[in-house]
């Protein structure tokens, strides 16, 4: 069997595209699955970019390389050998930059520190706090309390005791949730990604009042009847105005002069309190003062109509975190004959002189290959249209669930405040062992806003004031706060054309068969990323099927008759052996003949919560 | 995932791991389909093949065999492969050293990445493929393998060749052994009731919007 030198990959592709962010990766499946060769590398040592879940161990390092100066990276050394046609562009691989004002603080020092006139250790501590008819764990890593009964002595813990259980925690760099009735879950499904997916729902939202009070958000008429957070008068017209919203295309003449102005002032026209339009626009529709009011009627219609798929919960969120949805659709590029390879990128584009269209790269390893396409993130390249935007994240691990957010999962918008801290809308994220991104008895807590202050410490520190017991401000119903990461983000967004814009970015001057994808944005979804892979990969293969729906492996048994079958696969790759066309027949004969059992493995519609009535 | 009247159908995810070139596909395609070419190529557009063993008079066994597809360079496999996999057959080639030094490194990233619900690592067996072409092999004397799968925590290693079809079938058969052991042994955990799939619409299309 003919092998490569380890370190080489295929020379030809039909598309190499670099970074695995989740935009790239739905590019790289659908290419896959169109029946072109993929090549899809990554500088780091982990899926997902931005996008990424990372584990305990993986962000313990991110952590290391972006607490670092960026130093600029000796680029200049390494020479390629050009032909006399060929223009060679460079790729800025330090993308280091994005990611600034870490901190990362272990509160259980700061503990320590307040116990040290008992000069304790950890241990001692911990088995002092144990109620007295239970065992006492010796190990480092205590088992926590099963919450099948409410303990009322809790074992104590602290970030320090949680030993190897850190690694069961996934962190998401950015935390995102999908609208049950969103396109990425219509894809996801389509393109049968969803099999290596699962999902929980959050079946209550909750919102924060003028009075820092947490107040359930109402998703259903019979929570709009019986909810606090408006008073009589003003159920009737939220209740209008939210029937009008769900279906806001039949009345077009309602707000057609609204369609370039803010949101806002179409809410007000319709006669609301103030009250009511902030609870619209940040809790139902969650978009900014801002916003068109065409965008606001899409955000708040597309909430309405994600309620009762799954229960009656607008969102999902993904088990593992989110970190799971790119890495499913680089699975499916690799069952589609995709090739992977991690840290490793291209330090190189190679451009034809004669029709400036793009014919190679040369990866970081010195490696050219040919390829007819590329897809990279914004930013890789000094040219293109790019844009950027500053985020502010936290993460909190504690040692329970936020007092007045009663359900394990759930999500909470603070509105911003004219004279207090917020500045813009915080997004909090509230995760428990069951969504397996934190350990038993923990809650991981997201925090995400876009940047107002300085730094993301500034920014979402009065989170902890509010809702957690520290050792400077203990109080006994907040959960304690065991860890805390702060971090900002410079997300970048690049716009793409049509092809029916003839001009094709005008500013641009990359070659016309090299793409640039924006980052994650600051939404709480997916909407505007499935739109923006579709773009792509529309741009890139104007006549194929974006995702067509794939056929069934459960159905598929590799059985006894050897039968020829039809190449109904696209997808054939050159593979690195001496591809014997012969093969095609034995290898792809397991399509639609030999399915002798025809039974579904899973026939998960009964998982399904059949709820659908009680919604707005 | 046992059905009634005392027979029982057990459905398994095995993973099949490995250096590219060790023969892991020609492994799944002489286990499950029983042939062999010399010129394999990793079949497109499936996730597993599948093979259905008849364990004994009351035990059908559906064993989902996981190719690792194109991700295979440096081992740089996503999460949802390993996912939910109950076992794994590592995979070096007896010919080439590095297959076997890189065996390590596939072990260590199966026990990161999944684990069995009583949080212990997936039972692994090391498959010594292409044993046919052992007189051109590295390893001296294969005794020694069983000093390192003890030492490395694999339920066993077998001699496999795809070509000459040896020793496959007793590997799987021993790995479905340790799988059914810890089937017995891990209570069931009660499968997470709110865990939502999302592979079939709903027949209602309209929202839920009144």
């Amino acid at each position: 069997m003919a092998h490569l030198p380890d370190d080489d990959l295929p020379s030809s592709f039909d598309i190499v595209i670099v970074g695995t962010g989740l935009i790239q990766s739905i590019v790289a499946a659908a290419a896959a699955r169109a029946g072109k060769t993929v090549l899809h590398l990554d500088n780091n040592s982990y899926y997902g970019g931005c996008w990424a879940t990372l584990m305990y161990n993986d962000l313990q390092r991110w952590i290391e390389v972006h607490s670092k100066e960026v130093t600029d990276e000796d680029e200049s050394t390494v020479v390629t050998q050009l032909n006399e046609d060929e223009v060679s562009v460079k790729c800025n691989l330090s993308l280091s930059d994005k990611v600034t004002n870490l901190i990362e603080i272990n509160h259980s020092e700061e503990e320590e520190e307040e116990d040290k006139g008992e000069n304790k250790t950890d241990e001692e501590a911990l088995v002092e706090s144990v109620p007295i008819n239970e065992e006492p764990t010796s190990n480092d890593a205590p088992d926590m309390p099963i919450n099948n009964e409410p303990i009322e002595s809790k074992v104590k813990v602290t970030w320090n005791n949680l030993g190897n259980q850190k690694k069961r925690f996934n962190f998401d760099l950015i935390p995102k949730l999908l609208y049950c009735r969103g396109e990425m879950v219509d894809i996801i499904v389509q393109s049968g990604v969803s099999r290596y997916l699962e999902f929980k729902s959050l079946p209550k939202l909750y919102c924060s009042n003028a009075n820092h009070e947490i107040i359930q958000v109402p998703c259903s008429r019979a929570d709009v009847f019986t909810s606090s957070i408006v008073s009589m008068l003003e159920k009737r017209k939220l209740m209008k105005v939210l029937t009008f919203c769900a279906e806001y295309e039949k009345h077009e003449t309602d707000y057609q002069e609204y369609i370039g102005h803010p949101f806002t002032e179409f809410l007000q026209s319709r006669d609301l309190t103030d009250n009511i339009i902030q609870f619209i626009l940040h809790s139902i529709a969650m978009v900014d003062e801002s916003e068109t009011t065409l965008n606001g009627l899409k955000a708040t219609q597309m909430f309405l109509h994600s309620l009762g798929r799954f229960g009656n919960a607008p969102f999902l969120y993904p088990l593992f975190g989110n970190g799971e949805l790119p890495q499913g659709f680089c699975r499916l590029c690799a069952v589609f004959g995709g090739v992977y390879c991690l840290k490793r990128s291209i330090r190189e584009l190679i451009v034809s002189s004669d029709n400036k269209q793009l014919i190679g790269v040369v990866c970081t390893t010195g490696q050219r290959i040919q390829c007819s396409s590329f897809v990279g993130p914004a930013g890789m390249l000094s040219s293109g249209s790019v844009s950027s935007q500053r985020i502010s994240r936290a993460i909190f691990i504690t040692d329970g669930q936020i007092d007045g957010m009663d359900e394990k999962i759930s999500l909470l918008t603070i509105p911003p405040a004219s004279d207090d801290s917020p500045a813009s809308r915080v997004s909090v994220l509230q995760l428990d062992s069951s969504t397996l991104t934190s350990t038993e008895g923990t809650n991981m807590i997201h925090a995400t806003c876009k940047s107002f202050g300085s730094s993301a410490k500034e920014d979402l520190e009065f989170i902890v004031q509010r809702f957690f017991s520290t050792c400077t401000t203990p109080s006994d119903n907040k959960p304690r706060l065991l860890w805390s990461l702060y971090y900002n983000l410079s997300l970048s967004s690049c716009s793409h054309s049509t092809e029916t814009d003839s001009s094709r970015d005008v500013k641009s001057d990359l070659p016309p068969n090299v793409l640039m994808v924006s980052d994650p944005d600051d939404t709480i979804s997916y909407e505007a990323c499935i739109h923006e892979a579709k773009k792509v990969f529309e741009c890139l293969y104007p006549d194929e099927p974006f995702l067509p729906r794939m056929p069934d492996s459960e159905d598929i048994i590799y059985g006894e008759e050897e039968t020829a079958s039809s190449d109904q696969l696209a997808g054939e790759t050159e593979e690195e052996t001496s591809a014997n066309q012969k093969n095609d027949e034995e290898d792809q004969h397991n399509d639609e003949k030999d399915q002798e059992f025809d039974e579904k493995v899973e026939d998960t519609s009964t998982k399904q919560n059949p709820e659908q009535n009680d919604s707005i | 995932m046992a059905t009634g009247g005392g027979k029982q159908e057990h459905l398994y995810k095995v993973l099949v791991i490995g250096d590219l070139g060790t023969g892991k596909t020609s492994i799944i395609k002489r286990y499950v389909h029983q042939f062999f070419s010399p010129h394999y190529r990793a079949t497109i557009g499936v996730d597993f093949a599948l093979k259905v063993l008849n364990w004994d008079n009351n035990t059908t066994i559906r064993l989902q065999l996981w190719d690792i597809a194109g991700q295979e360079r440096f081992g740089n496999m996503t999460r949802v492969y390993y996912k939910e996999a109950v076992g794994a057959f590592v995979v070096f080639d007896m010919t080439r050293l590095s297959t076997f030094e890189a065996v390590t490194m596939w072990k260590s990233d199966l026990d990161n990445k999944v684990l069995l619900p009583n949080g212990k690592p997936i039972p692994a067996v090391l498959l010594a493929n292409k044993c046919d072409l052992a007189s051109e092999g590295f390893l001296g004397n294969v005794g020694q393998l069983d000093d390192y799968c003890k030492e490395k925590g694999f339920a066993g290693w077998f001699e496999t060749s795809a070509k000459e079809n040896i020793g496959i079938d007793e590997a799987a058969r021993c790995l479905v052994a340790k799988i059914l052991e810890n089937d017995e042994s891990i209570e069931q955990q009660a499968p997470d009731k709110d865990v939502l799939h999302v592979e079939q619409e709903t027949k209602k299309k309209s929202g839920g919007c009144c």
